[in-house]
């Protein structure tokens, strides 16, 4: 088996090895080409991951232990399972079709470029499979330092706000994160003799209540403003306004699940108690999230502001199905996190693309491309409709299941998030039609050019992806379920058993449901 | 009576600093009109510091911990750490000063014959086990660098620099007499263990340590001679001025390694001889790290002038060492070390950053000056960069690991507030630190003014200069090997890269492996103040 290999960490430190090698590169194409060859072999390194993987198991796999700082008990341990495969491979998927649409666009200080990519792409990859706290908080913060640079030398005109404002609101969201962590390490250490920050060694020790809600707390503000949820959010629109194409792509479509992903691994299972007790609050904020962030993308002129502030709704549906505390529920935003990022980086990319051409992200200058760039809006089309949760596209199935099990925690959540989707099928259609629509009647756009190769070949995986996980669920939510199923038994256990009496004689299992999908879709 | 018996042996390092201080000054005196031997100098000084290195190590690890002066000094393997890190920031200053000190004077001898003596002092701080003994060692480094901050004689703000900084430090010096005296009135002796020793019989007899008026009188003066060495709000008014006036090798140096001096005996002083009154410092420690913190990066928010910002950002970085102190435990007393050891490389390397500015003909380094660094020479921005994200405390760079661990040890004995304190100072910090970054990548170079400031005929420095910039305007415009290119060439700073090489090779290798050190670090502490 390949087992023996320790594939996870040749997959995350790949890009770091890369960058090394670009370090010593000189010219444009050899640069990019190293680049691309970098990121496209950590993805193909990446999918064994999903072949090989254990069917039905729940827990974690291609599992990796070394002593890091023994004498704190921080240790490199990184493992994937059902829950952080699918973001794992997002990362490994989007990065070489963000670095392929930058082949032509980027050209100040290209090399800086790639390598903050690459480093990036590694931070990243760290979040997703770093089950020691601390070593989760190296590569949180570690993402923060490519993603600024990034934003702030490649940005748009008040990228150097827009730089400070996405560093500040992260870090200091994450300094109450590093006292969490520190004082979880010390807890196990009162408890067991030994400072550990271990994920799963901090599941066996019992924290007191009162402790839980402080800590509850600290972690679920670094992970709110990261989401970010309503009203952490600010930093947002300004970010992906000012951020170039490839970097507003990492941002919506990784970097954000970095917080949802934060709440499913850490707040719920380390924190029982508080989650159980807060769940009104954060369904709360989540549903201002999905109604503000669908209401105020509507008014938006600029396609990337709208884009931008869908991503807001779109997160809030996240966070709703991970406070339903219900399978289908947490499965369906896991999945919904894949399906985010798919779709909205998609969207970026589209967005990119006209504003290459025209330098324009204004919708008023624009209408009737269809005529003239007909490829563009059919893939245009595609990727909207995914967003806004057509059936048959990825974003319906983690929608739907996410209502499913919304509804069966509390009705009311689910009728009002049900309001974000219509919000979000206006928007996106209405930009659409702003766009695409229409008499083709601004001078300045008869001009245009239909997408070329290059470019279809960026938007083809995705728009593949969009039809395999809308047709074909089960290929990621049987990986999802079995990890979602025992995050929540142990939910459940320790926290109060409130919200959940009548919910289990309701709960439909994830699978079964995604069967029920297919054959809704196939109909 | 008989004779002690004198044992030079312990003290091996500080004979060889102190040697090697005196020969330096001999022998400048000996060659003084010959300029080719001049440059000899700094590489003797570097020399000394690494057979002092060497020889501190060897003792280290001798078994039985050899003392001398009737166990006044000892070489063990905390005082091993403390010179270490002395002598790492020692290094470091000897490879700034090597490009930087002659522009500004001709005295080369007694520069280095000062430093050497004073990290001669500082050394001694971690091995004294009696307060006479801290007393001369402070002594014996606040003198030589009360002259090294005024070396640069035709800059007035270099004096006023010294004086300030000699004034203030007699005063402090005072202070901690006094605070010695008291102390030794409430327990009869000096030696460390021994005020231990009676604090803990006394306290066991009558529940409290000694005579608690004269004692805690005593704590509190020790504590305000020392918050002057390190730099303790409310005795750091003087490390702007101090700071931004001497020459910035000096600067770079003394904010590394005075602190780590000062920190050794302060640790080992509370640690080993008042445990019994702990519940009381811990409090007022915990108070002044808060308050430095705070202060510190409020204030370094404010500067312009890139010295002074790094003068406050040290006042801050006493105070989250200080944190390590607060519950007085060897795990706090490691923290404190690592937290100098990374110290020494990320704020030496930011000086020198700074003096690699200077030299390039920008005066009094201000902040906008770092404007479009990255466009003009992206390695030394990327340097800046790797010590200003250090500093900051980002993963996975050194100075997370060192705020880390202080943290860490606080949090372990229940101090919760002062390590949100500490966190929450981390991003305030964040701004400053993150503005450098700004200017050196997200600005465009500003052309620079044409010279409205002549270059005053007595100043060495201005004229050295005036020469670099029309050397390097002279190298932009012709290609290299003209004569304007290579004697632009030929002053190429190779000390100062190498410095900064290695401070950013140190900044990122401990954050990637902070085990390595910090694990010699715990045991060497360990052994000698216990659990």
């Amino acid at each position: 088996m390949l087992l023996s290999l320790p594939l996870l960490s040749i997959i995350i430190f790949l890009p770091v090895a890369g960058s090394l090698v670009l370090l010593l590169l000189r010219g444009q194409r050899a640069l990019k080409s190293v680049a691309l060859v970098v990121s496209l072999l950590t993805f193909l390194v990446s999918l064994p991951l999903f072949f090989l993987w254990q069917a039905g198991e729940s827990g974690f796999q291609f599992e990796e232990v070394w002593p890091w700082v023994p004498q704190l008990g921080i240790s490199y341990h990184v493992a994937v399972d059902g829950i952080s495969l699918p973001l794992f491979l997002l990362t490994t998927f989007l990065m070489p079709l963000t670095l392929l649409f930058s082949w032509d666009t980027v050209k100040l200080q290209l090399k800086t470029y790639l390598i903050l990519m690459l480093l990036l792409e590694t931070a990243m990859l760290g979040v997703f499979a770093a089950l020691d706290l601390v070593l989760f908080f190296v590569f949180f913060e570690a993402s923060l330092i490519p993603m600024y640079f990034l934003i702030g030398r490649w940005g748009g005109p008040r990228r150097v706000y827009a730089a400070l404002k996405f560093f500040l609101y992260t870090a200091t969201g994450s300094a109450f994160l590093l006292a969490a962590i520190i004082a979880l390490g010390v807890l196990h250490r009162a408890e067991t003799g030994v400072l550990s920050f271990d994920l799963l060694d901090l599941y066996a020790i019992g924290l007191p209540a009162n402790v839980q809600v402080w800590l509850f707390f600290a972690f679920a503000i670094a992970f709110a403003v990261k989401v970010p949820i309503f009203p952490f959010h600010t930093w947002l629109p300004d970010a992906h306004v000012e951020a170039p194409t490839g970097g507003s792509v990492i941002l919506a479509g990784i970097l954000l699940k970095m917080g949802t992903y934060g709440y499913v691994r850490f707040s719920l299972p380390l924190f029982p108690d508080p989650t159980v007790r807060f769940v009104p609050l954060f369904a709360v904020l989540a549903i201002i999230g999905i109604l503000y962030g669908g209401l105020v993308a509507l008014a938006q002129k600029d396609v990337k502001r709208l884009v931008a502030y869908s991503s807001v709704a779109h997160l809030g549906f996240v966070v709703l199905g991970i406070f339903s505390l219900q399978p289908q529920g947490v499965s369906g935003s896991v999945l919904q996190m894949l399906n985010h990022g798919l779709s909205t980086g998609g969207l970026f990319l589209l967005v990119g693309f006209l504003y290459e051409r025209r330098h324009t992200r204004m919708l008023d200058d624009f209408g009737g491309l269809w005529k003239i760039m007909p490829i563009y809006a059919a893939i245009f089309l595609i990727t909207a409709l995914s967003s806004a949760g057509l059936p048959g596209l990825n974003g319906f199935v983690g929608e739907f299941t996410i209502l499913t099990g919304t509804m069966v925690a509390n009705v009311t959540y689910a009728v009002l998030g049900t309001l974000g989707i219509i919000i979000a099928a206006w928007y996106l259609l209405w930009a659409f039609r702003k766009v695409f629509q229409g008499p083709l009647n601004n001078p300045a756009n008869t001009g245009l050019k239909d997408l070329n190769l290059r470019e279809v070949v960026i938007m083809a995986p995705l728009v593949l992806m969009f039809f395999v996980i809308g047709l074909f669920p089960n290929l990621f939510l049987d990986k999802i379920n079995p990890s979602v199923e025992a995050l929540l038994t142990r939910v459940n256990q320790q926290g109060q058993v409130q919200a959940m009496s009548e919910a289990e004689h309701a709960a439909v299992d994830g699978a079964v449901l995604a069967d029920d999908l297919v054959s809704l879709v196939a109909r | 009576m008989t004779l002690p018996t004198l044992n030079l042996l312990p003290i091996l390092p500080q004979v060889i600093l102190v040697v090697a201080g005196l020969s330096v000054l001999l022998l400048d005196a000996a060659i003084s009109h010959s300029s080719t031997s001049k440059r000899l100098l700094p590489w003797i000084a570097l020399v000394a510091l690494v057979g002092a290195g060497v020889a501190a190590v060897w003792l280290g690890m001798q078994p039985g911990e050899p003392m001398a002066f009737q166990e006044m000094v000892v070489a063990d393997g905390y005082a091993m750490v403390f010179s270490i890190v002395v002598l790492i920031a020692a290094v470091l200053g000897v490879l700034l000063a090597r490009d930087t000190v002659p522009q500004i004077s001709d005295q080369l001898g007694s520069y280095y014959a000062l430093l050497l003596l004073a990290v001669a002092g500082m050394t001694i701080m971690g091995g004294a086990l009696d307060l006479i003994v801290v007393f001369l060692a402070l002594e014996i480094f606040s003198l030589a660098l009360y002259i090294l901050v005024g070396f640069n004689r035709a800059e007035p703000r270099s004096a006023e620099a010294s004086l300030k900084y000699f004034l203030l430090g007699a005063f402090a010096s005072g202070f901690f007499l006094y605070g010695v005296a008291l102390v030794y009135g409430s327990t009869a002796t000096t030696k460390l263990a021994a005020i231990g020793q009676t604090l803990a019989g006394q306290a066991s007899a009558t529940g409290i340590g000694g005579d608690p008026l004269v004692l805690y009188a005593g704590i509190a003066l020790l504590i305000i001679g020392f918050g002057f060495k390190i730099a303790i709000v409310p005795f750091h008014m003087w490390t702007p001025d101090a700071y931004q006036g001497a020459p910035t090798a000096v600067t770079g140096f003394m904010s590394a390694a005075t602190k780590a001096a000062a920190f050794a005996a302060l640790v080992r002083l509370f640690v080993a001889a008042f445990p019994a009154s702990q519940d009381v410092w811990s409090w007022a420690l915990a108070i002044l790290a808060a308050l430095t913190m705070t202060l510190g990066n409020l204030a370094a928010l404010r500067q312009q002038s890139l010295k002074r910002m790094l003068a406050y950002s040290s006042i801050a970085h006493a105070g989250y060492a200080l944190v390590g102190l607060v519950p007085g435990t060897s795990e706090g007393a490691s923290a404190i070390l690592f937290y100098l050891f990374v110290y020494a490389f990320m704020n030496l390397g930011a000086f020198a950053v700074v003096l690699m500015l200077e030299r390039l003909g920008e005066d009094d380094v201000l902040q906008g000056e770092f404007a479009g660094l990255a466009q003009r020479q992206p390695a030394l921005a990327a340097t800046m960069g790797v010590f200003m994200f250090s500093l900051a405390g980002v993963p996975p760079l050194a100075g997370f690991f060192a705020k880390f661990f202080v943290f860490s040890a606080a949090m372990a004995d229940g101090w919760v507030w002062l390590v949100v304190i500490g966190v929450v100072n981390s991003v305030i910090s964040a701004f400053y630190y993150l503005y450098i970054t700004v200017q050196m990548y997200f600005r465009e170079p500003v052309e620079p003014e044409p010279m409205h400031r002549l270059p005053e005929p007595s100043s060495r420095r201005a004229r050295a200069r005036a020469h670099a910039t029309a050397a390097g305007a002279a190298g932009s415009n012709g290609p290299a090997g003209t004569p304007a290119g290579a004697a632009a060439l030929a002053s190429s700073p190779v000390a100062l890269y190498v410095g900064i090489a290695l401070a950013a090779l140190g900044t990122i290798l401990i954050g990637i492996w902070p085990a390595l050190w910090a694990d010699w670090i715990a045991q060497a502490v360990q052994r000698v103040l216990g659990s």
